[in-house]
């Protein structure tokens, strides 16, 4: 029998009530295709760490970033402090994605809200209370490492 | 290694009872020892663990040890109740089928283990001192109490599946909290609420209960039927303060009310593991000594020099508690004062 995802002891990020210390949805090595990275986080890494290229409604490009840093950015989106995180807010202020942190004693769990489209428009992801949810209509792969079996 | 599928033998399988979490460590101290078990049998040690809102217990579970989870997760699960917990562990159990099952010995343990085993047609075996694997024929070896405490017997589960004991908190050691450490998480669908369940929990309310932390103490000082009175038990107290230790006694003493029910040492009370335990009194029952095994030195004040406390301490005195304590206490009060008119003078220049 196949072990499911791998979750970590120390962070891991809520997607559809269940735990992920890694995953990939859809497909970076396409240069015009949606993804979203979510990193491994280890101690002594910032936390959560993202990579991920997002486009709005229209298909329209709207920013990229690798490992939390803005690296294609043509509207000019900025990364916001918040409570317990940090969002993605364009000029007038409107976030397109927030990350909160909750930490306790031990470890961290990232939960992402908002909303999030492919290149042709199509919502892909919707982030919420029980964290991200993959939006079943979407053709993106999903992808999260096995456990390494420590 | 990367470890891409389940191991080929049956798991070895711990409940987590994640109540009062952090305080209540009994499932880390299970998973610690369900490690060694699953090494012995060439499989893994893994969690099962109910609820609503568990993701920092997975998370826990995983930096102490467990190899895998299995989580049911959903609202009407939110609550420790007896019936809907024992429900779906067992639909976990005839899923998965681990070859043994270990729960802790709490009190929610001890209601909630004989309802698992009779849903699964499986033995049980209650307050286990010591689990081990059998080499030749790959059997748990379930060392417990029996005829009233008196014996420790070996009991094995020969045929029916999974081998199922409780164990006692602070019987085993947990290991170090890993934040490096992962584990594959599996999910299992949900039991359905039953209809008609008599038993509706509607709220939850922490037991206010005195502070005691034998299992942590460095020093514990204890009691037994030998102190008489409970102007016995004040000069155990007396000392306990001069030692900065922690108070227990053996059941005769609770039974006798000179200390209360949550200090009691024993197979059906606490275990402890300080570096220094001073008992007096206590004959050295069994049900005694299995609790006080782990301690680093035993000294141990009885009457009676056949007493079979003398057999676990490592220092013993023949005499009687009574004339003993208060000499001890003068003593250790004498030198801390003039330890204190020292510090003082020394303060002073």
């Amino acid at each position: 029998m196949p072990n499911p995802p791998a979750v970590s002891a120390y962070h891991n990020y809520l997607v559809e009530g269940r735990l992920h210390m890694e995953l990939l949805v859809g497909r970076p090595e396409q240069p015009h295709a949606f993804y979203l990275w979510l990193h491994r986080v280890r101690p002594g890494d910032p936390i959560p760490l993202l990579s991920g290229r997002f486009y709005g409604k229209e298909g329209e490009l709207l920013l990229e970033m690798e490992r939390n840093d803005l690296i294609q950015n043509p509207y000019g989106f900025s990364r916001i402090e918040t409570r317990g995180g940090w969002a993605l807010m364009d000029t007038s202020l409107q976030s397109i994605l927030a990350v909160e942190v909750r930490a306790f004693p031990n470890g961290f769990l990232t939960v992402l809200r908002g909303e999030l489209f492919d290149a042709t428009g199509k919502r892909v992801l919707r982030g919420g209370d029980d964290g991200l949810r993959v939006w079943r209509n979407a053709s993106v792969p999903f992808w999260s490492p096995p456990p390494e079996g420590r | 290694m990367t470890e891409r599928t389940t191991p080929p033998n049956p798991e070895v399988w711990v409940f987590g009872d994640h109540r009062d979490y952090f305080k209540n460590r009994v499932t880390l101290e299970l998973l610690a020892h369900g490690r060694s078990l699953a090494e012995a049998l060439d499989t893994r040690c893994a969690v099962a663990v109910l609820g609503h809102r568990i993701e920092t217990y997975i998370m826990e579970y995983i930096a102490h040890g467990a190899q895998a989870v299995y989580a049911m997760t959903a609202p009407h699960l939110a609550h420790f109740k007896v019936t809907t917990y024992a429900r779906a562990l067992v639909e976990m159990v005839r899923i998965y089928r681990p070859s043994v099952l270990l729960i802790g010995g709490t009190d929610f343990g001890m209601e909630f283990a004989p309802r698992v085993a009779k849903q699964l047609e499986t033995g049980l075996s209650a307050d286990c001192v010591e689990l081990r694997v059998d080499p030749t024929n790959g059997a748990l070896v379930q060392t417990a109490p029996a005829f009233g405490g008196r014996l420790l017997v070996d009991v094995i589960t020969p045929d029916r599946r999974p081998q199922m004991a409780t164990v006692r908190p602070g019987i085993f050691q947990e290991r170090p909290h890993d934040p490096e450490a992962t584990a594959p998480v599996f999910y299992v669908d949900p039991v359905p609420l039953e209809e008609n369940d008599p038993l509706e929990v509607l709220e939850v309310e922490p037991l206010q209960e005195e502070e005691c932390s034998l299992e942590e103490a460095q020093v514990v000082v204890s009691g037994g039927r030998g102190m008489g009175s409970d102007q016995g038990f004040s000069l155990l107290h007396r000392l306990a303060r001069l030692l900065g230790g922690e108070v227990g006694g053996t059941r005769p003493a609770v039974i006798q009310g000179w200390i209360p029910k949550e200090r009691m040492i024993g197979q059906t009370g606490r275990a402890v593991r300080p570096k220094v335990l001073l008992t007096f009194g206590t004959s050295g029952a069994l049900q005694y000594t299995a609790a006080i095994r782990r301690t680093e030195f035993i000294i141990a004040v009885d009457r009676d020099p056949d007493a079979p406390i003398f057999r676990t301490a490592d220092l013993g005195v023949v005499g009687d508690a009574l004339d003993i304590l208060p000499r001890l206490i003068r003593a250790l009060e004498a030198r801390k004062g003039t330890k204190e008119v020292s510090d003082a003078e020394s303060a002073r220049g």
